[in-house]
């Protein structure tokens, strides 16, 4: 007999958890607003995200780490894609092996992967050297510590491509196993097979990694601080930098700024609930 | 040991399953409960086991109330549908699984399983796993592993329906053996009739979570408390007529009947009517069915009223013969008219 | 049998991308000298290597306080993770779509929010600058990782063979131990290794709530890469890396010898 009460309890580490992410939550914006107890700041007030919100270099940087975000997201959605078709139509358990390798792999090492290759003196350059394609270094093309963060999102694809392919595996062997099939029984060609069957079928799976990785690439901070540009800075990098700042008033705007990564995260994930909802029932066949 | 059951009511999510459902089983007794699927059979096992709590009611055991008691320390065993095996055990192991929990010693043990194998007929298979056996192994190593429990009070959830049909004659055998020999007070939760009413003592009727008759199964079957409780046997028809004087009079037949005045229905059943001995019943042969074993007659009397009869043999009569035929009426059942409606 | 040249084509290039990288950072880290443009070193050395074993920053001692913060994380994120899929799965409780969703809730935080939250917070309960801090945080992080996954296997082992050992006689604990748990060992250990791989690489929330008190390998390999020394950056990596591949490998092991045999959809 299980008892309800028995249920409530096992929730307690749950409970605990959620509870601190809230207290961690709350306790950014509140500083963010101004309220910072230890400084004798005691009064809310909105002027910190004013003054942020206003700021041009606040708004580069958010405008480099939406880039970096989306660019991420959509290329490693598309890319994964492909590679999870691949995975599901030769199946073979080395692959499977293979892709869950760089989901192991740590980030601040995949940079360092993103230097030695990508870098201008990098493999890529030096085979170009070799080919004759470039006379020296200063000709490849710089991807790494540019404004427009080709090297955070070449590190980022390199992680996530596999990601994309490992998460939605499951579901697009599934339907291709069985409606796919049933398609090609009807007569339609693999390559049709899979764009209007099973593709359509493995979107939400798609979806919410491409979600994920939004997410995780708009936060995060070591990729951008190992490969991406000085000036502007992403905003997770620029905002510790204010945090780290010794003048301690300034700590309510590193708080905004972090603030304003969290406001954003969580609208994009609501967003992102409602077009999943509407697309599910989508599938479902209900009336759009 | 006796099991009794007091207006028990059960609700899973707040859903009320049971109704006040009573009944009792005497010591070393065998209880076939019978119903439709759905009607809360299986959740009668599992609140008397006490894997469901009870809403209100009370499961007396050997006279002791244990609606209160947690399922380990009830010794009520549920032999389930699915079976429930350890799928990381072997069959000897799943089978010495209860002797452990009693604490019985390694040697012991290992002895007693082999020798439970060797009663339900599976001597020798103790060292595979589960997953090398077949359906009817996998039943045996189940029931082998409710004994190994020294049950207080044995539950079968409809124990064969995952098996084939020869296989369930086997089983059905080895059940009936297997409560002799250990006079185990038993419930068998099934939905087929014909097994409730061969294996069984008694025989209690579910429909909609409530105990609607129990008794023999002769009681059961031929005193039916409904028109429902008959029709779920299958082959009954119905003959509508007027109760006045004593006296029930249809456009077909007419006889004695001890009831108040009314319109009521008069349960035909196949074995109580017999087209080679003339009598009052008018009938009209309709077509014939060859079934294999027997051959399926459909005849209407004189109202319209369906009747089928199967016979040993193919009649010597051609469709559309008419004859009055031999009914017996000793026993006769009636309900009264409009009941059809009625659940 | 169809022939598949696309899917053959797109696996060989994954397969170079993939391992390519790996390759180039091993040869980083034997080499002594490898000028531009050379497309292989001039000389080859073990300078990193002695640095890494006998350097300021020690390998056996990061290796070990990594191990035991990632293993503490993969015990007790998963812990929580059952605890909360059994209250879900089995238990008659209200608001399971809530729970569900108090479990996924950390993936929609950004982990550097997050960190920097709870570092605020844990100054308050002076937990900062400590060991127990940096678990904290990290078994938050693992934690809806840990969840999704308890989720399904426990979803999938259900309830039924717990209620047969309990009639059987089996008290609560031992019914779920001796029933259940074997069922869900593939499944914990499962959740355990994803626990391991996130926290072994968390390095902001470490930075921030260890305060560079508590040293992983995360922490230290980032200042090596801004350095710019790409042999000594190389050989933390490969090290780095080889580790958490070798964890992995173990805990696939073990996952696979309780599973034994396999669906057949994979060959």
């Amino acid at each position: 007999m299980r008892k309800r009460s028995t249920g409530f309890l096992l929730l307690l580490p749950l409970a605990a958890i959620t509870l601190l992410v809230l207290a961690a939550c709350a306790h950014v914006v509140a500083q963010g607003l101004g309220v910072v107890p230890a400084f004798g700041l005691e009064e809310p007030t909105i002027a910190y995200f004013a003054a942020v919100l206003t700021d041009g270099d606040f708004l580069a940087s958010l405008s480099v780490s939406l880039r970096i975000a989306a660019l991420s997201a959509l290329l490693s959605a598309v890319l994964g894609t492909a590679l999870c078709a691949a995975l599901a139509a030769w199946r073979r358990r080395w692959a499977l092996y293979l892709v869950r390798l760089p989901i192991l792999v740590p980030h601040a090492v995949v940079a360092l992967f993103t230097i030695t290759l990508f870098s201008q003196t990098g493999l890529l350059a030096r085979l170009a050297w070799a080919m004759g394609l470039i006379g020296e270094a200063g000709d490849f093309p710089q991807l790494l510590y540019t404004p427009q963060g080709w090297g955070v999102v070449l590190a980022y694809l390199w992680k996530e491509i596999p990601f994309v392919a490992y998460f939605t595996l499951a579901l697009m062997v599934s339907v291709s196993a069985t409606l796919g099939e049933a398609a090609e029984n009807l007569g339609a060609s693999p390559l049709r097979s899979f764009f209007t069957v099973t593709l359509p079928l493995s979107l939400p799976a798609i979806a919410k990694a491409g979600l994920i990785i939004f997410l995780f690439a708009f936060g995060g901070y070591e990729l951008p601080l190992l490969l991406g540009a000085t000036v502007p800075k992403a905003l997770p990098v620029a905002a510790y930098q204010a945090y780290l700042d010794p003048e301690l008033t300034r700590r309510p705007y590193a708080m905004a700024m972090f603030s304003v990564i969290l406001l954003l995260s969580v609208a994009m994930a609501g967003l992102w609930g409602l077009a999943a909802r509407g697309l599910e029932r989508r599938l479902e066949g209900g009336r759009p | 040991m006796e099991l009794t059951i007091r207006r028990l009511s059960v609700a899973i999510r707040g859903e009320p399953i049971l109704h006040e459902a009573s009944l009792t089983v005497a010591d070393g007794g065998f209880l076939s409960l019978l119903g439709p699927s759905g009607c809360g059979k299986s959740t009668l096992l599992k609140a008397v086991a006490g894997i469901l709590p009870a809403r209100s009611g009370q499961v007396l055991l050997g006279g002791r109330d244990i609606t209160g008691l947690p399922a380990h320390r009830r010794g009520a065993v549920i032999v389930f549908q699915d079976m429930r095996l350890f799928p990381h055990l072997t069959a000897a192991e799943n089978v010495a699984y209860p002797l452990a929990l009693r604490g019985v010693g390694r040697r012991q043990r290992g002895a007693r399983a082999e020798a439970l194998l060797e009663r339900v007929q599976l001597g020798g298979l103790g060292g595979r796993h589960i997953a090398a056996l077949s359906g009817g192994q996998q039943q045996r190593v189940a029931l082998a592993r409710a004994l190994a429990a020294q049950p207080r009070l044995l539950l079968l959830d409809e124990p064969f329906s995952s098996l084939d049909e020869d296989l369930r004659e086997d089983m059905r055998r080895l059940v009936l053996d297997l409560h002799r020999e250990y006079a185990m007070t038993t419930v068998l939760v099934t939905h087929d009739q014909q097994e409730a009413l061969s294996l069984s003592g008694q025989v209690a009727l579910m429909f909609d979570g409530r105990i609607v008759q129990q008794g023999t199964p002769e009681t059961v079957y031929g005193r039916p408390v409904s028109r429902r409780a008959a029709d779920y046997f299958g082959g009954c028809a119905y003959l509508r007529g007027r109760v006045r004087d004593g006296r029930f009079t249809s456009p077909c037949l007419s006889c004695p009947a001890d009831l108040p005045a009314g319109d009521y229905d008069l349960l035909l059943r196949p074995r109580d009517v017999d087209p080679f001995r003339p009598g009052p019943l008018g009938l009209r042969l309709e077509e014939c069915r060859f079934r294999g074993a027997d051959v399926l007659t459909r005849w209407a009397a004189a109202d319209g009223t369906a009747v089928e009869l199967p016979l040993a043999q193919r009649p010597p009569w051609p469709p559309g013969h008419a004859l009055s035929c031999h009914v017996s009426l000793d026993q006769a059942v009636f309900f009264p008219a409009g009941e059809e409606g009625r659940p | 049998m169809r022939r598949r040249p696309f899917s053959r084509l797109v696996l060989a290039l994954t397969a170079t991308a993939i391992l390519l990288p790996a390759l180039v950072l091993v040869v980083w880290s034997l080499a002594g000298r490898w000028p531009w443009p050379e497309l292989l070193p001039e000389r080859w050395s073990l300078r990193t290597a002695r640095e890494l074993f006998f350097g300021s920053a020690s390998l056996p001692r990061l290796l070990l306080s990594s191990t035991l913060l990632a293993g503490g994380t993969a015990l007790l994120s998963t812990a929580a993770a059952l605890l909360t899929a059994r209250a879900a799965a089995l238990y008659p409780i209200p608001g399971k779509g809530l729970v569900r969703f108090c479990g996924l809730l950390p993936l929609l935080i950004p982990g550097t929010v997050f960190a920097m939250g709870i570092h605020l917070t844990l100054l308050r309960l002076g937990l900062t600058d400590t060991a127990a801090g940096v678990l904290l945080v990290h078994v938050v992080a693992a934690a809806p990782y840990a969840m999704a996954i308890m989720e399904d296997v426990t979803a999938a082992v259900g309830g039924g063979l717990e209620e047969q050992a309990a009639v059987l006689g089996a008290p609560p604990l031992r019914a779920f131990c001796s029933a259940s748990l074997p069922q869900l060992l593939p499944g914990i250990l499962s959740s355990m290794s994803m626990a391991f791989t996130i926290s072994y690489s968390q390095y902001f929330s470490t930075l921030i709530v260890g305060g560079g008190r508590v040293r992983t390998l995360a922490l230290v390999l980032v200042p090596y890469i801004q350095g710019g020394d790409r042999s000594l950056a190389s050989v933390y990596a490969v090290a780095f890396t080889a580790w958490a591949l070798a964890v992995f490998f173990l805990f696939e092991c073990l996952i696979r010898r309780r599973e034994k045999g396999g669906d057949g959809t994979w060959n």
